[in-house]
């Protein structure tokens, strides 16, 4: 068995509007003389190249057993329609007999994994890493992930105008890959607090940037979806005059509703497991039904837009 | 934006009075948070009425967010929600309407401590990620010239911080060691100004950004000192007028006070949230108390009020 675990945060990116690709490339650049690739089609989309930090940490299981691992994360930034920052955190486990930590040339030869020292129970540290809240994180992963978003979010190219107020969303995800498992797996859970937490079960080990593409889709399509409905929430619909619904609903309409494209980016393994996604819990149906419920509320206040009380406060 | 609140001696009202902003500001529909930085007493969590947190929480409060030397805790600090913590009942019916109301609680066992590269480097990580989430954070500070102080005036002067409003309330009593006491920790020797501009603030804009409230005032012409014989009255208004001559003295005076907040028995005898119930149905405390709550946190938000800032 292999154990491959993460962590997704998504956020708004702090800029008035959505950034022109010189400045996404600028702002994503977190090792110098490496790359930002960049995609226009279907969405425009930044990634930055990868970055690493070294631990040597305790992991405990969610029996209370503690293993010491030694090893490097792997972290990524990316930037979707110019608007929405993700950055991601990823790990191997992989249990190594004997429990001395060997020199980190050793490490550094294998980025992105970390070695456990001694009897690892994978189901466990998987549902450890799960269940934790969102004050703690296996392996220091929020830390890391938390210090990207805080990096790229300080960038001068940035104007520090933040277009909505939205708390981040923290996605925390599980592959385990085992031989014996049929059918690939997957199971979304909504926490409160925007927590988010995805268990994945497959038999074959696919590339590690399939995972992280799927995840980061999923995190960002739930984050969209969590912001929508913040938005929506604060707009009071049906306590104020529609017109004054329809002002606060206007981040939504500037800077969210076109960023909706689930599975965009993604391979086969990806596809399909969205599709399984998409009837239960059903993210598209829920966005569609939001954006319905927005757009009846603008045609409703259009409506009304003659009659002076509405007039007075839309045009203010 | 961020809103820190100072103030030099204890016993001003500084907590319970901003505990009460916050809570006008959630009323009114803000997303609003309540940082507890008096890492040697914390006790917002009882003016909110939260039980398992009167006095701090046992771990992962704001103290080891951001001194905990162990990663693994660090991902964030902890927090409640007051509208469903709340011991009182009223607090817990969240109106409709209303804003996130949200408690980050100190430690326990947290005191003070001295600067701390890594302790700065969170801070401004929390400050940024509370930013992105919430129209107002209110970071209440410890009495006094405190290395929290020094803390916040560096995190608000990193470049990660340049397009987040900060402001400031320093809070004091109307009397005559209150006055100079506020006036001294803003413009005396490592005050406010001088350890902002050592952190690298603008002086000009750093000071326009400090305002004072003035609390637990007692106003001579009120309705609640009728019962007073005239020669008292006469009294009060010549200490009243000695005050506001010092005031000016210290810099402290009209142009540079925000909001003044009445002295309310309630407030006198427990530190709470002074609900519309309390005023309206239990007739306990005083409108003007509620009237000047309310009339602070809309100033607050007014850019109007802070030219220069």
């Amino acid at each position: 068995m292999v154990l491959v675990l993460g962590e997704v945060q998504t956020t708004a990116l702090r800029h008035s509007g959505g950034i022109p690709q010189g400045f996404a490339e600028a702002a994503l650049a977190l090792t110098a003389g490496e790359r930002v690739r960049v995609s226009e089609r279907p969405i425009s989309y930044a990634v930055s190249p990868r970055t690493y930090t070294g631990v040597d940490c305790t992991i405990e299981a969610r029996s209370g057993a503690k293993v010491r691992g030694v090893g490097t994360l792997m972290g990524r930034a990316s930037l979707t329609g110019g608007r929405v920052l993700q950055c991601s955190v990823v790990a191997r486990l992989e249990p190594v007999p004997g429990g001395h930590r060997r020199a980190w040339s050793h490490y550094l030869a294998r980025l992105g994994v970390v070695e456990t020292l001694g009897r690892t129970d994978i189901p466990g540290t998987a549902a450890a890493h799960l269940s934790a809240d969102r004050s703690v994180s296996t392996m220091g992963m929020g830390a890391f992930c938390g210090g990207l978003v805080g990096r790229i979010q300080k960038s001068p190219v940035l104007d520090q105008q933040l277009p909505l107020r939205v708390r981040r969303t923290v996605l925390r995800w599980a592959a385990v890959v085992n031989e014996d498992a049929e059918d690939p797996k997957v199971l979304f859970t909504v926490r409160e607090d925007g927590l988010r937490e995805i268990k994945l079960e497959l038999a074959a080990p696919g590339a590690i940037d399939g995972l992280l593409d799927l995840f980061e889709d999923l995190a960002l399509h739930d984050w969209l979806l969590t912001a929508l409905l913040s938005v929506i929430e604060q707009s009071r619909i049906g306590v104020e005059q529609p017109a004054q619904s329809v002002v606060r609903l206007r981040p939504a309409v500037d800077h969210l509703l076109h960023l909706w494209m689930p599975a965009a980016r993604l391979d086969e393994f990806g596809q399909s497991a969205w599709k399984a996604l998409e009837s239960r819990p059903g993210l598209t149906r829920q966005w569609d039904a939001s954006v319905k419920r927005i757009r009846d509320q603008m045609a409703m206040a259009a409506a009304l837009v003659d009659r002076q009380p509405e007039r007075a406060q839309l045009f203010r | 934006m961020l809103v820190f609140a100072a103030s030099d001696k204890g016993g001003t009202g500084r907590s319970v009075t901003s505990c009460n902003v916050v809570y006008r500001s959630a009323l009114a529909g803000s997303n609003v948070c309540y940082l507890d930085f008096d890492f040697g007493s914390p006790t917002a969590g009882s003016i909110f009425q939260i039980t398992d947190a009167a006095r701090g929480v046992r771990k992962g409060g704001l103290h080891s967010y951001l001194l905990d030397t162990n990663v693994a805790p660090t991902g964030e600090a902890k927090r409640i929600d007051v509208w469903s913590r709340s011991a009182r009942a009223s607090l817990r019916q969240r109106p409709p309407g209303s804003g996130k109301l949200m408690l980050f609680p100190g430690d326990e066992d947290g005191g003070e401590f001295g600067p701390d590269k890594e302790a700065l480097r969170r801070c401004v990580h929390l400050f940024q990620a509370l930013d992105e989430e919430f129209d107002m954070c209110l970071i209440d500070l410890s009495a006094g010239r405190s290395y929290a102080t020094q803390l916040v005036l560096e995190a608000t002067a990193d470049p990660a911080l340049r397009g987040v409003t900060a402001r400031w309330l320093v809070f004091h009593r109307w009397t005559r060691q209150h006055i100079p006491a506020a006036g001294g920790l803003v413009y005396g020797p490592n005050g406010i100004l001088e350890v902002g501009v050592d952190a690298g603030h603008d002086r000009e804009r750093l000071r326009a950004a400090i305002k004072f409230v003035r609390t637990a005032v007692v106003d001579p012409d009120s309705v609640e000192l009728s019962g007073l014989r005239p020669a008292q009255v006469a009294w009060l208004r010549d200490c009243d007028e000695d005050l506001r001559n010092l005031a000016a003295t210290w810099q402290v005076g009209r142009s540079a006070v925000i909001g003044t907040v009445p002295l309310d028995p309630v407030l006198q005898w427990r530190e709470q949230l002074i609900s519309d119930d309390d005023v309206v149905a239990r007739d306990i405390a005083n409108s003007s108390t509620v009237e000047a709550f309310g009339e602070l946190s809309r100033r607050l938000a007014v850019d109007d009020d802070w030219i220069g800032a």
